[in-house]
């Protein structure tokens, strides 16, 4: 009785992130950044990036951005997608055409945005659950938590090598590019006053930038232990929240991924 | 050792094993050579400051003068029309070239840079139509003959204001 109330609470913390993961997908039709709204724009611009190459050389995100049926039946596609996804989790034959085309939507809007974003999360996820055997999918998990865990980790030692944490303005310089178009727009609140604070004062920039330093590192412990995977999910989601305010960074895209990694182990399939 | 990821996975599965050690090697040599952007996520982000300074640049598109607004959108069409707008102003400065032009040039030769000029990089007829589409997007109307401008703002940050200290056209002409 005991054990089936657990696996009942089990699935329904894994159900819950499937749905977070679909949200996330609905923020993007609904702010207007899905596939259906890049067509029309054949400007892209792509860096050095091989998975990026593999697509833009066998010409698809460009059919995509100029067939308006194909955008709109690829946005349909995949929430329909997200939706058979979030009923059944464990169903590899969903989650591999998902994976692909969450895949080829980062690809396409890393391509018009002309830069790379972190928020790749919502794509990973759904690696572990392209594999059909239980084993299987807890080696993948496994591996993709490391990944996450290497992600932010090598973020915070680069930090360290490239020496800017050395640097008490770098924070504060950095800031000073965030939320320029707003103040151009005239559209300032409360996130351009705490810009505004944190350029002008480098000071309590670099306190900030060191704490947050310390925690990308911190992600080195979950190499050797799941003990504390709780607290690094609290303590990211707060750190993307925190850039969200002062850096004008979304989370969203990451979020159900960070909260899938690091909370994993009260899952059970 | 034997409670290991890479240990456990070798007596799973061979192929498994393979996969990942490889994708180690590969993600070792190349995150030690700088090339962080290799692959999707961003390992590098925020550890270089490129400036040194407070002085911040953004670029603005004007209809008729008119400055087209974009940033009371719902945040991802808000990042994706403000990247969007850099990267289409740093073309424009650029001679109409986006950063892989130049990179392709300088790293191949004959056939097969024709082919990868031709599919990595946008056509100019496909980016002609580039106004049109971000008007739109923000939610404006561009007419034929409408004048448009492509303006370069540079703001001073250091007093802990927003000081716009110059502004420059960077391109002009009338919507075909």
């Amino acid at each position: 009785m005991q054990a089936a109330t657990s696996n009942k609470n089990i699935s329904m913390a894994l159900r819950v992130i499937c749905y977070l993961l679909l949200f996330e997908y609905l923020l993007f039709i609904i702010s207007g950044a899905s596939f259906s709204y890049l067509q029309g724009n054949g400007f892209f611009s792509i860096e050095v990036d091989p998975v990026s190459w593999g697509f833009y050389l066998l010409g698809v995100p460009q059919f995509i951005t100029s067939h308006p049926w194909a955008s709109v039946s690829l946005d349909i596609i995949t929430v329909t997608l997200l939706i058979l996804f979030s009923r059944n989790p464990f169903n590899n034959k969903i989650a591999i055409p998902l994976f692909l085309l969450l895949l080829l939507f980062y690809v396409t809007l890393m391509g018009h945005l002309a830069h790379h974003n972190y928020q790749f999360g919502y794509c990973l996820l759904l690696l572990p659950f392209m594999f059909k055997e239980t084993i299987n999918r807890n080696f993948a998990y496994d591996a993709v938590r490391y990944f996450a865990l290497f992600f932010y980790f090598s973020a915070g030692l680069l930090k360290i090598t490239g020496n800017s944490w050395a640097d008490p303005a770098h924070f504060s310089h950095l800031v000073s590019g965030q939320f320029t178009p707003y103040y151009l727009e005239h559209n300032t609140g409360f996130r351009t006053m705490v810009n505004l604070y944190f350029s002008g004062l480098p000071k309590p920039g670099y306190v900030l930038f060191l704490l947050s330093i310390i925690l990308e590192i911190a992600a080195l412990i979950g190499f050797f232990t799941k003990k504390f995977d709780t607290w690094l999910c609290v303590f990211i989601l707060l750190f993307h929240f925190g850039n969200w305010l002062l850096m004008d960074i979304g989370p969203w895209g990451q979020v159900a991924f960070v909260c899938f990694v690091f909370s994993r182990q009260k899952f059970a399939d | 050792m034997q409670k290991t990821y890479l240990f456990r996975l070798f007596r799973h599965s061979k192929a498994g094993f393979l996969f990942v050690a490889g994708f180690i090697i590969f993600y070792s040599i190349v995150f030690s050579k700088k090339m962080d952007m290799m692959f999707f996520p961003y390992n590098n982000m925020y550890a270089i400051d490129f400036y040194h300074s407070s002085v911040a640049t953004t670029y603005g598109m004007k209809i008729n003068g008119q400055l087209v607004k974009f940033t009371k959108n719902l945040y991802w069409k808000k990042d994706l029309l403000e990247t969007s707008l850099n990267a289409y102003c740093r073309y424009l400065e650029h001679g109409n070239k986006v950063f892989m032009e130049d990179y392709i040039a300088s790293k191949f030769k004959g056939d097969k840079q024709a082919f990868l000029l031709k599919q990595l990089t946008p056509s100019r007829e496909s980016v002609q139509n580039w106004p049109y589409w971000f008007a739109n997007a923000a939610g404006y109307d561009l007419k034929p003959s409408d004048g448009i401008e492509f303006m370069e703002y540079r703001f001073n940050m250091a007093d802990g204001r927003a000081l716009c200290t110059d502004s420059s056209v960077i391109f002009k002409t009338n919507w075909r």
